[in-house]
């Protein structure tokens, strides 16, 4: 490698090691936001599981499963702390147990939402989005793996077509 | 995210429609626009390693839905161009991008309990869009509306390549 190559790949891993610190930054950073009705973002189970009385009246968006029909209860699961139940009031769409619900309203006491808008997903749906996105993922790999090639010589990836470009 | 299949498809049209009118733009870099496509959604990688583990790992606050906002996308971007050579940098960034930006503008769309999307401009601001409320993630019509243009451009492509043989 000449040095005038060197020097170029130096500046290459200093801009990559700058970039690497950048996004990790941004990761802890975004890590610092929370629920601000301002900003259009509202409390979810993660918050109201822990202590639900200081969101009474207030607007949450919570997630679960349904466990019964007649009334309405989901179970949801907080990323920390134990599962609990709440009851749903006013969803106006079908629901069978096991289904998959998220909804937003207010939070009439400790147990019971309001509904005002919901989402209702029976569990084959997220299994069909999960294999059509693996599906679209191999895409990309596969015509990448096909399409270029790794340079050794100068550590950069090449169309395999030519390198002209 | 409607599905990672039609975010990909949608990058496919693109970068296939742009290759009539750009002739370097051949189909290793149309996959590069899919591949952009593709990015926001790296921060999937919850689904794998949540970021409540790598936040009690790290022992600071942590949240991996940065890659899916504007900051954090545009770093892993620029990650990309720098793994090509420096004087094709510029348009794999561009296609990247091109990509990213689909991403971004169908996912908008999304419907959303709150009505509301999510922050795509922060860092520089924390503020959620009004969500355009037309599908889920899992709705089933984004990817077969995806997957009739893609045959259509494909199949356009395909005959103006062959009128350019004879």
């Amino acid at each position: 490698m000449p040095p005038l190559e060197l020097d170029g790949q130096r500046i290459r891993l200093l801009a990559f090691v700058m970039l690497v610190a950048v996004l990790f930054s941004t990761l802890l950073w975004a890590g610092t936001l929370s629920p601000n009705p301002a900003m259009n973002t509202y409390p979810d189970e993660d918050q109201v599981a822990q202590n639900p009385d200081p969101y009474v009246d207030h607007p949450v968006l919570l997630a679960g499963t349904v466990v019964k029909t007649d009334p309405l209860i989901i179970e949801t699961v907080p990323d920390t702390g134990d599962p609990f139940r709440v009851t749903l009031q006013n969803l106006d769409q079908p629901v069978a147990v096991g289904d998959e619900i998220s909804a937003f309203g207010t939070l009439d006491d400790s147990e019971t939402l309001t509904v005002e808008r919901g989402t209702v997903r029976s569990p084959w749906e997220f299994t069909y989005m999960y294999i059509i996105s693996f599906l679209g993922g191999l895409l990309v790999l596969g015509r990448l793996a096909t399409q270029w090639r790794f340079d050794i010589t100068h550590l950069t990836f090449r169309p395999r077509g030519g390198d002209d470009a | 995210m409607p599905d990672i299949l039609t975010h990909v498809l949608v990058g496919y049209i693109l970068g296939t429609l742009l290759s009539s009118r750009y002739d370097w733009l051949t189909p290793e870099y149309v996959t590069l626009v899919m591949l952009g496509a593709l990015t926001p959604d790296l921060t999937k990688i919850a689904l794998l390693l949540p970021s409540e583990r790598v936040e009690l790992f790290l022992g600071v606050p942590f949240d991996w839905f940065a890659l899916h906002t504007l900051g954090g996308n545009l770093a892993v971007l620029l990650l990309g161009a720098l793994l090509v050579a420096p004087e094709s940098r510029k348009r794999v960034f561009v296609l990247l991008a091109l990509g990213a930006a689909s991403h971004h503008s169908l996912d908008l769309l999304l419907f959303n309990p709150s009505g509301y999307s999510y922050p795509v401009l922060f860092p520089l601001t924390a503020y959620n869009p009004p969500a355009g409320q037309l599908y889920l993630s899992s709705d089933r019509w984004p990817a077969l509306v995806a997957g009739a243009l893609t045959i259509l451009v494909w199949w356009a492509r395909r005959a103006s390549a062959d009128e350019d043989w004879v």
